[in-house]
């Protein structure tokens, strides 16, 4: 019944909010550490995929944003040479919330990961 | 309908004067028991208290700025995540914007962005208090495959999400809401 003193904070203070730069560079390691020498193999790219979120979704919260819900989006698809179009829009509060993406291609995949940050008020 | 008030007077001798704090504040759903009396008062979810010399305790509670009555925080259907209104939203607006159309790379910019803006002023247009996240992908039909996986770092209790695979002869949509509480 009885929150913690802080919960009258309606905004981050400014060093603590979502930071862009730095959850792409976690991304960017991270999948170019677990991707950089893969072929797209139909069996185990749904396990990939999942492992991967769930080893990225815990490296962002290391990172402490305080009170931010977190969501991780992770797509691999096969380089076929097919055309593909991944768009995101959201709606929320511009001053609080952010979002951080990117993208990674070899031969045989490619994969785009995102990774929204959400105020909790 | 009439909102109810309910008033707790916590009072305290101090040798020769009575000093008195009046709370205010608006029935809501917690039940919290008064430290004092060991009746049960009735709280909204969010309390803060003050400790104001040794003896007195200060109960501040924020009154929401619409003076919505207890049957506005008891109905469920307008604070939960529900995936079926969702779901339906998502597939009226891609057949809208998409339908029968085949895919052409010079059309599927303006695609992805109408369904996803579609989506979104029809989930505005719910006026639950959520903040939205709509993800859209459109992938070309030539036999490559393609996976896609979400996590999330959230409430399971308030918030949640509704992934929607939609298809016709040349081309896989696939479409994410994820639903956050305020």
């Amino acid at each position: 019944m009885v929150e913690e003193s802080d919960t009258y904070h309606i905004r981050p203070n400014h060093r603590l909010k979502f930071k862009p730069a730095v959850v792409k560079r976690y991304i960017h390691d991270i999948v170019r550490e677990r991707l950089s020498d893969m072929q797209y193999d139909p069996e185990t790219v749904a396990e990939l995929t999942r492992s991967l979120a769930e080893s990225i979704k815990d490296k962002v919260k290391t990172a402490e944003f305080d009170r931010y819900k977190i969501v991780v989006q992770v797509l691999i698809g096969e380089q076929r040479g097919q055309g593909v179009k991944m768009s995101a829009r959201c709606l929320w509060d511009a001053d609080t919330d952010n979002y951080a993406d990117d993208v990674f291609m070899n031969d045989s995949l490619f994969c785009v990961v995102t990774v929204f940050g959400s105020y909790y008020y | 309908m009439p909102c109810f008030f309910f008033c707790c007077i916590c009072a305290h001798l101090v040798s020769t004067c009575f000093s008195f704090f009046i709370v205010i504040f608006k029935l809501s759903v917690v039940p919290i028991k008064n430290v004092f009396t060991g009746e049960d008062l009735i709280c909204p979810r969010r309390v803060h208290l003050f400790y104001f010399e040794d003896n007195f305790i200060v109960i501040l509670v924020p009154v929401s700025e619409t003076l919505a009555t207890m049957d506005d925080f008891m109905s469920e259907d307008k604070t939960t995540f529900i995936v079926e209104e969702v779901s339906k939203i998502i597939k009226d607006s891609i057949e809208t914007v998409i339908g029968e159309n085949s895919y052409k790379h010079g059309r599927v910019n303006q695609w992805t962005t109408s369904v996803v803006e579609q989506c979104l002023i029809q989930l505005s247009k719910l006026d639950k208090p959520f903040k939205f996240i709509v993800n859209c992908i459109i992938m070309q039909k030539n036999g490559a495959g393609l996976q896609t996986a979400s996590t999330c770092f959230w409430d399971n209790t308030t918030d949640g999400s509704c992934t929607v695979r939609w298809e016709n002869d040349t081309m896989y949509v696939i479409i994410s809401i994820f639903g956050l509480a305020i």
